[in-house]
């Protein structure tokens, strides 16, 4: 963890005893304002519907879709699970290897010179188009999916990484030099510690990558999951699922986000975006 | 006992985009073991360039400097160095950015904690060991990369317009704080500044650098008894020093 262990918790950790006011504002009331608004678009919704008597297969009430929803929960469920499990494995495997792929390219120009024109290239090929390819070379499981999701997920990990890993302040640079620190010391000591405010917002798009990319990896060949799922309902013209099974898959993409935001809370309280305001003691 | 450091026909040309740029040119400079130097000089005549080539942070360049007798050819962990932002590490806290020095060299932990306490106390920052850079003010986060400076005990300490960012008030306080430290420490100290009556209070000799390339321009001995306080300020061999240094530099151009 990059933070020393007997350091007290962050102001952000503290209860908000000296406002009260403003705590509870901002604890218990901001969540409402997203609520608020997508309940009355979903209103909105509903009444058009009705009133313009549109056809329930090219738009069906929000009544219907939660409807679809309690009917067919099981079902979704299942299939849920299947999609979260490649998407959290896509997002991983995109993680470990886009973090170390980027410490290397900062590490060595020759690494650089010869990974960084790779895949910037593989990253114009768009990655519907291999997935086909993906099904021909490995079936229809889960690997060809986690794979579509790493492929997508990747690049803005090492991109978010190798920037980090360079924007150091040059006065950092030389402070640590002139304690005669080694190469790796200085990766160690300041530029990996410095680059993971950078390596986390490049993992919280990557959450949203890899969604999607397990969502492709399932269009394009799949017994399972919530893309088979889209499919199957598109092609029945069963709308309401269709509406009815975005509700988990966004839900697998929210949770993965939370997730990351409460891992970077834990391990870098310390950043600026993380802990919000100024807080500082004077003397 | 050799020179604090000594610094002989030092010539520094960087290369650039825009052809080489001439840094310093034939600095000869000596310091006695203890000595407070101030080196004053208008932007962009190298006083930056001289502090790294101290601590052998650039590369091969003409001339010669020896720390202690010591020839310098790469990083010199005897110096402890000040920047005018504090440079602190904002994932480590007070103590760990102290410690810095002592990891990256490999020097006893349990000692160093010890040094690192009594430093602390030194500068008056006992009850923040614990804080974080972004919880303190500049003025604090200056005293903290001070005490990360003197930690593994350096005969030679690098200031480069430490208190340059403060406000002057605050400013004011750090020199009489420094000048605290100094007495009681005695290090040898290269103390760039843009201020000439800082430069005045706080050395026992004041360097001036000329417009780029850096040369030496004048030397002045600062005899005036320690310690010295604010009042040190309107005594007129003070006045008179700072008034010969501005005569000195706007000769030449001014501070700029």
């Amino acid at each position: 963890m990059y933070q020393d262990e007997k350091a007290p918790p962050l102001p952000m950790d503290e209860p908000e005893e000296d406002a009260p006011a403003r705590g509870v504002r901002r604890r218990g009331v901001d969540f409402l304002y997203p609520v608020v608004f997508l309940l009355v678009l979903i209103a909105a919704w509903e009444a058009a519907v009705v009133w313009l008597r549109v056809q329930p297969i090219v738009l069906p009430p929000p009544s219907a879709v939660v409807r679809s929803l309690l009917d067919d929960w099981s079902y979704l469920l299942w299939h849920a699970w299947i999609t979260g499990a490649e998407v959290v494995l896509g997002f991983m495997a995109s993680a470990l290897l886009g973090v170390p792929a980027g410490i290397l390219v900062v590490w060595s120009k020759t690494i650089e010179r010869t990974l960084m024109p790779i895949f910037v290239t593989s990253q114009t090929v768009p990655k519907i188009a291999i997935a086909p390819l993906f099904v021909i070379w490995f079936g229809i499981g889960l690997f060809p999916k986690v794979l579509v999701s790493l492929l997508i997920a990747f690049f803005p990990i090492v991109i978010s990484t190798s920037v980090g890993l360079k924007a150091i302040d040059q006065d950092m640079l030389d402070l640590i030099r002139s304690m005669n620190a080694s190469k790796w010391q200085v990766f160690q000591k300041v530029r990996i510690p410095n680059s993971l405010p950078f390596i986390f917002s490049g993992l919280k798009i990557a959450t949203a990558f890899a969604t999607v990319g397990a969502v492709v990896g399932e269009f394009v060949g799949a017994d399972k999951g919530l893309g088979y799922v889209l499919i199957v309902s598109n092609s029945m013209l069963e709308t309401p699922r269709l509406f009815a099974t975005l509700i988990p898959l966004s839900l697998i993409g929210v949770l993965l986000y939370a997730a990351v935001v409460k891992l970077e809370k834990m391990l870098i309280p310390w950043d600026v975006a993380v802990r919000g305001e100024e807080r500082m003691v004077s003397m | 006992m050799p020179a604090a450091f000594e610094i002989s026909g030092l010539r520094v040309v960087y290369p650039s985009r825009l052809g080489p740029v001439h840094a310093l040119e034939g600095i000869s400079l000596q310091a006695e073991d203890g000595e407070f130097i101030s080196v004053l000089g208008p932007s962009g005549c190298g006083k930056s360039t001289l502090m790294k080539a101290l601590a052998g942070l650039l590369p091969p360049r003409q001339g010669s400097i020896r720390i202690y007798g010591e020839p310098v050819r790469g990083p010199a962990p005897g110096v402890g160095i000040v920047f005018q932002s504090a440079v602190l590490m904002n994932w480590r806290t007070v103590l760990g950015n102290i410690m810095l020095q002592v990891e990256v060299q490999r020097l006893d932990y349990r000692a160093h904690l010890e040094r690192a306490r009594d430093l602390i106390r030194l500068v008056g920052i006992e009850g923040f060991e614990h804080h974080y850079p972004f919880q303190l003010s500049g003025g604090m986060q200056q005293r903290v990369s001070l005490c990360r400076a003197l930690i593994h005990d350096p005969p030679l300490l690098l200031m480069d317009e430490p208190f340059g960012a403060l406000d002057a008030l605050t400013r004011e306080m750090m020199n009489l704080e420094l000048q605290r430290i100094w007495l009681d420490r005695r290090k040898t100290v290269l103390f760039i500044t843009h201020s000439i009556s800082e430069a005045v209070f706080l050395a026992d000799r004041v360097v001036v650098l000329s417009r780029r390339p850096g040369r030496v321009q004048a030397v002045a001995q600062v005899a005036l008894p320690r310690p010295r306080d604010l009042a040190t300020m309107e005594s007129p061999d003070f006045v008179r020093i700072v008034g010969e240094l501005r005569r000195e530099l706007q000769a030449h151009g001014g501070l700029g």
